[in-house]
């Protein structure tokens, strides 16, 4: 009977992935905007395309072949490091120089948003918050553990306001309000939906959503973000809000949750790679981090390629409607949210798929056990569309934009007239590191998920039947990213 | 067996997804052959842009006709006819296109940071080595109206 229930699965599941496919399989983009910098990635070719879509499900079967019996990342084993540097890069005086470097950062970015030029690519501050630390702080969390949270301005300020109160009042000031743990990660959720709407739908003055929010109005966001911070902070504790209902400190925890570095009490440590994620979806919301995390990159990569044309008849209809002219905002804001609720559609019919498997889990519960293999996928996405995007800012992030931070002509460092060398690396480069990105990434989620399998069920036959259902999302996601990608980039 | 059905079942599934990509693959290039611009527009006849045509790659009766074939971009009224020209030229080789306008514009070719001034009722020709790779935009610079998008291919 349940067979026969996974064969109904299976059709819908085909069907879903079918029309999924066929919705985002528009043509090329006609109409496209420049950024930050004055280069787009072409998109990959048809043959390339096809080749990984291929090894991308050879990888798949052999590693289902190959499964193991036990599984290997659920048990802890964090050792601390016994070395005297390891413990002193997270003791005081470091946290000390962590804290301010955030603070300064945080100030600059404000200072040179409201004084500095108005033109987004000459200014310190957007290429700073869009790129150098909303994709950089991904790759320092991946590898080298929560790192931001030594770093978080908004962390840092808090507690030291916190240390002037209990210096004056003579004990620490507790928070007014116990955190409602079944809230979970749901307000950064909500935060980062409208932190991709900002970044990648709002025009602001610029009248381009390419182009984005001038500086100024980075500026201003980043001053309004850090009073609802510091209030969340104030009423609910520094730390309880840092990981539960702040944007960024969520986010880089999630990518923080693959790296090998953990601190416990204190003490640096080292785990496998990969093996901390398994404790991290426990907390309600953490399925919708991964979702919108997926959901957002693919709406930034198909708004030029797959979805330019439904974007643009869209567009079209306002001005026929008698718009004087199209709602761009308003037409992005209903394709980010179609986008996410797709992947999330997506997602609830493969873990439906797998709760037919086994009649002792519900299909909730199933969401958050699996949630963290996604992780990896979400990661090779950002990789993937991002990478070389970050690679040249990261040149004038360091060259021109520190030099010159408010684009007025100075030159404190020597540097303001280099900038990124855009003739490295070439395309075949970048569809290679995006490719390899993307089976990476889905080999890690492979190996994360059939983990948790073996762990959940207790029959091997049960985890490996229910593995059939993770496999064909997550070779759905991976050859999705892939197929955006050959469409266009950003 | 059980478990080899549904290893069938999950073949299946890998089969029929790899084959709707590539039906939507091909089908994409079929669609893009009748786009108003296409991507070989560069190696049509250049000709002045036809006044009120819906498509700037119809090619135009031959004017006195240039010496080399290249791509024209005609603005009027501040706007690219024919909507964004698509462009595509092979790396190591030169981007060769004109841009004729009816006002004063200025031409800017992001990524290779080229400007161009062009008087109203004149053109201006960009001829630059291709020698970054990726996808470019040339805009109006003052207005932000992109008027080109061009591929420079390896």
């Amino acid at each position: 009977m349940s067979l026969r229930n996974a064969r109904v699965e299976a059709a819908a599941a085909a069907a879903l992935f079918t029309g999924a496919v066929t919705a985002l399989a528009f043509p090329d983009p006609s109409w496209a905007h420049a950024g930050l910098i004055g280069r787009r990635d072409l998109p990959i070719p048809d043959l390339l395309f096809a080749g990984a879509a291929a090894v991308i499900l050879i990888i798949s079967f052999v590693a289902l072949s190959m499964g193991r019996k036990e599984p290997k990342l659920e048990q802890d084993r964090w050792q601390p490091l016994t070395s005297s540097f390891g413990q002193a890069i997270v003791g005081p005086a470091a946290n000390l120089i962590a804290a301010l470097v955030g603070v300064f950062l945080l100030v600059l970015v404000v200072w040179t948003g409201f004084e500095g030029t108005s033109a987004p690519d000459r200014n310190f501050t957007p290429p700073f918050v869009l790129s150098t630390f909303w994709l950089g702080m991904v790759g320092l969390s991946v590898v080298f553990g929560d790192v931001f949270r030594a770093f978080s301005p908004w962390r840092a300020i808090a507690r030291a306001f916190a240390g002037v109160v209990a210096a004056v009042a003579g004990r620490r000031p507790a928070a007014p309000f116990s955190y409602p743990e079944r809230l979970g990660r749901w307000p950064a959720a909500v935060g980062l939906v409208a932190f991709l709407w900002f970044e990648l739908v709002y025009e602001g003055q610029s009248g381009n959503a390419a182009t984005g929010a001038l500086p100024e109005t980075i500026a201003t966001a980043t001053l309004v973000y850090t009073a609802i911070t510091l209030a969340g902070m104030g009423l609910f504790g520094i730390d309880k809000w840092h990981r539960r209902g702040e944007i960024f400190g969520a986010y880089y925890e999630m990518f923080a949750s693959l790296s090998p570095f953990e601190i416990r009490e204190g003490k640096l440590g080292r785990r496998p790679w990969l093996s901390g994620s398994t404790r991290w979806g426990v907390v309600p919301g953490s399925l919708a981090l991964v979702v919108i995390l997926i959901g957002g990159t693919s709406f930034d990569g198909a708004q030029e390629g797959a979805l330019a044309d439904p974007i643009g008849w869209l567009n079209d209809g306002w001005v026929d409607l008698g718009f004087e002219k199209p709602l761009f905002e308003l037409t992005g804001t209903i394709f980010l949210g179609l986008t996410i609720a797709l992947i999330a559609l997506i997602f609830s019919t493969a873990i439906r798929g797998i709760a037919s498997t086994s009649a002792d889990h519900s299909s909730r519960e199933l969401g958050a056990k699996f949630a963290h293999a996604f992780i990896p996928i979400g990661l090779a996405y950002l990789v993937a569309h991002y990478f070389s995007q970050f690679f040249y800012l990261i040149q004038a992030q360091f060259t021109y934009l520190l030099s010159d931070p408010f684009g007025d002509g100075s030159n404190i460092l020597g540097t303001a007239d280099a900038g990124p060398d855009y003739t490295f690396p070439g395309a075949a480069a970048i569809w290679s590191v995006m490719v390899v990105a993307l089976a990476v990434g889905h080999v890690a989620a492979l190996v994360i998920g059939h983990d948790r399998a073996l762990k959940l069920f207790s029959d091997p036959r049960v985890a490996s039947r229910s593995q059939y259902w993770m496999l064909a999302l997550m070779v759905l996601f991976t050859i999705l990213g892939v197929f955006l990608l050959s469409q266009s980039n950003e | 067996m059980e478990s080899t059905t549904s290893r069938v079942a999950l073949v299946l599934v890998a089969l029929a997804a790899s084959a709707v990509l590539f039906v939507a693959l091909s089908g994409e290039d079929d669609g893009n052959g009748g786009a108003v611009s296409s991507r070989t527009e560069q190696s049509a006849p250049a000709g002045s842009g036809p006044k009120g045509g819906d498509g700037a790659v119809k090619p135009a009766k031959p004017q006195p006709k240039p010496e080399p074939e290249i791509a024209e971009i005609v603005i009027e009224a501040g706007q690219p006819v024919g909507g964004v020209a698509e462009l595509e030229f092979k790396a190591g080789e030169t981007m060769a296109f004109k841009v004729s306008s009816d006002s004063a514009e200025e031409v800017h070719l992001h990524g290779y940071d080229i400007s161009r001034q062009v008087a109203a009722g004149d053109s201006t020709t960009f001829e630059v080595p291709a020698t970054i790779e990726g996808v470019f935009e040339a805009e109006l610079e003052q207005a932000v109206i992109p008027i080109a998008e061009i591929s420079i291919v390896p």
